[in-house]
């Protein structure tokens, strides 16, 4: 990074610590650090949550992602516009009316302590894994392209993310998080901008479309009924649905967005402007990935876009097969590259452009070969998977975007990561004081005592978060246990939540035997079939529902008589 | 048997908890008359962006089958 970009990098991180400063001095007592006095409205609320979401990997991972496979992931978010609507009717009002500090705390009210204390436990669990990966991955994919010690980028994103949250509680986070959503659609309309402006001269954008769409890029849509894909329209519907309502009305990180509202209408406000908002989002960051495809017609790509691997199989008593490998590569790419500039002449002149379109085919199918094999080749030298779809975007910034712009959308980055770090930091701390400390430990302490322990729960969980970040290389498969244990109670947790919202009936025994037999009934869907992972939540909620209903018939608890 | 009680058991709590929250709310919200047109609009929202998708996929493949 040139002087100028780190004179933007340093201005932004400046910027959000004052900002965070400014906002710490209206926050009052627990429920001013929490819930910043339910006093927000719905502008600030929307933006917060939709940074919570949004984290670095969305712009990373998913831009990379579209690199590879086209726009067909959009489909995942298509139901959330209708997720926030139910949420709007069903979750707010529920939620918004008890006047609960988290969304657990309100099973308690409905069923039992033990329900609400399981249900925490699970997302203290699942979250705090999370947050040091929400930490760990764009760290190391900065650090490899940007060449900076990765401990120190960790660190830098963790320290910040910690102070502002310290100071300011959840006021802090959310203003914080308003500046950093701003960021992020500045960045993505610079980057598609910026995009154009290195595309080859002579290059249109009739011409961006018509190529994507020769590779079918621009397929967002996918028809058929397989639910081993995750990638249709019926999984995305129906798997993507039960997905946002668990995500958006279960984790306390989402939940406690909302709580923090004037009122029930400012609540509901900030899901329904998500509503509108996050499927364009997500359709522009996509096409970045799209662009990027285009936009490697006319340069060179790296066979693989991750140096740190690239060094590693050089270093090998492979290299040669890699040199050869990426000599095949370059020829090739110059072959296509040709063939695409003689396409657009042929369109432009009403030429054969299905012979053109032949050849590309041709180059792309060796390309995707070569690109497989050295993927393979990585893969065998390191002795783990290749994940080469993170560094595609970060490795075209680093290389094609001018000064002063390359440090903005490099602090977008960061802004990403952290705005889903602090979100996550509040509701680890919410849970751990509300849900366990205040609940089992000190039950009628003074709200200085509490804030105290608030601000210390914060600090734990940042630090949790930061060792979980430095060692997440070393954890590989825990991670993914992690995310598939996750994905295990996501589903049976929304089940838990429709069960005290729905069903009169159920009482606190039925609910927390039903949560289990939902987890259970995920499990064994996991290991005897190949339905594709957004179905499991399906599964789980139905499952709970239906288990808990049932178990409540069967059951007594003294939570059925509070059931209300 | 089962199945329908439940369902019914969730509409009757979304009608109670929506007619608590016109009361609390008020009926316009911004250019909207009520929450439910509110609402309605987001779900024509959602198809109309599922229609604008699928035509991008039809119109928007130029490959040569």
């Amino acid at each position: 990074m040139t002087a100028p970009d780190w004179a933007v990098f340093v201005l932004y991180f400046g910027a959000v610590l004052a900002f965070a400063y400014w906002q710490s001095r209206k926050n009052v007592g627990v429920e001013g650090y929490f819930l910043a006095n339910r006093r927000l409205g719905w502008g600030a609320i929307g933006l917060s949550v939709m940074a919570t979401q949004a984290s670095a990997i969305t712009y990373i991972g998913t831009t990379g992602q579209a690199f590879d496979d086209g726009m067909e992931f959009v489909q995942v978010y298509l139901p959330q516009p209708v997720a926030m609507v139910i949420l709007c009717v069903i979750f707010v009002p529920f939620f918004y009316r008890s006047k609960v500090f988290t969304a657990y705390e309100y099973l308690e009210k409905r069923f039992d302590p033990k329900t609400r204390s399981l249900t925490s436990l699970l997302f203290l669990f699942s979250r705090g894994m999370a947050a040091g990966i929400v930490l760990y991955a764009p760290a190391i994919v900065l650090s490899v392209i940007m060449g900076w010690e990765e401990t120190i980028t960790i660190a830098i994103m963790a320290a910040v993310t910690i102070l502002y949250t310290l100071m300011g509680g959840i006021t802090a986070v959310i203003w914080t998080d308003v500046i950093q959503m701003v960021m992020m659609f500045v960045g993505i309309g610079l980057a598609l901008v910026v995009l154009f402006a290195t595309l080859a001269s002579g290059v249109g954008m009739g011409d961006v479309v018509y190529i994507g769409g020769i590779q079918e890029m621009w397929t967002s849509i996918d028809l058929s009924w397989d639910p081993t894909n995750t990638y249709t329209l019926w999984s995305g519907l129906i798997g993507g649905l039960f997905l946002a309502l668990a995500y958006f009305g279960t984790d306390q990180s989402q939940v406690q967005r909302y709580l923090t509202a004037s009122s029930l209408k400012q609540s509901r406000l900030s899901l329904i402007f998500n509503a509108f908002v996050k499927v364009p989002m997500q359709f522009f960051i996509l096409a970045i990935g799209v662009l990027l495809f285009v936009f490697y017609h006319f340069e060179q790509p790296p066979l693989v876009f991750n140096p740190a691997e690239v060094a590693i199989v050089q270093e090998s008593d492979r290299a040669g097969e890699y040199r050869d490998l990426e000599a095949q590569h370059a020829e090739i790419h110059g072959l296509r590259r040709e063939a695409t500039l003689a396409l657009l002449e042929a369109r432009r002149g009403g030429g054969d452009v299905a012979a053109w379109q032949g050849q590309i085919a041709a180059h792309d199918e060796e390309l995707a070969r070569l690109r497989g094999a050295s993927k393979t080749l990585v893969s065998e030298v390191r002795g783990a998977s290749s994940n080469d779809v993170n560094y595609v975007f970060p490795s075209y910034l680093i290389q094609y975007v001018p000064a002063g712009i390359l440090g903005l959308l490099i602090a977008v980055i960061f802004a990403a990561a952290m705005s889903s770090l602090d979100s996550e930091l509040t509701a680890l701390s919410s849970a751990t004081v509300i849900d366990f400390y205040q609940r089992y430990v000190k039950r009628n302490a003074s709200d200085d005592h509490y804030l105290a322990v608030s601000r210390l729960a914060t600090l734990f969980w940042g630090l949790f978060s930061f060792g979980i970040a430095l060692y997440a290389g070393q954890l590989g498969s825990l991670i993914e246990a992690v995310n598939q244990v996750g994905s295990f109670f996501y589903g049976s947790l929304l089940g838990v939540f429709l069960l005290a919202f729905g069903v009169r009936s159920a009482n606190g025994t039925g609910a927390f035997f039903g949560l289990l037999a939902g987890m259970g009934s995920v499990f064994l869907v996991s290991l005897f079939t190949d339905v594709s992972w957004l179905w499991y939540n399906v599964v789980g909620t139905v499952s709970v529902l239906v288990a808990g209903t049932a178990l409540s018939s069967i059951l007594s608890s003294p939570g059925a008589a509070r059931a209300k | 048997m089962g199945a329908f009680l439940l369902g019914s058991e969730v509409r009757c709590a979304m009608r109670n908890q929506e007619s608590k929250a016109k009361q609390e709310d008020g009926d316009r919200i911004g250019i909207f008359p009520s929450w439910k047109s509110l609402y309605i609009s987001v779900v024509v929202y959602t198809a109309a962006l599922i229609a604008v998708l699928y035509l991008l996929t039809v119109l928007l493949d130029f490959s040569v089958r």
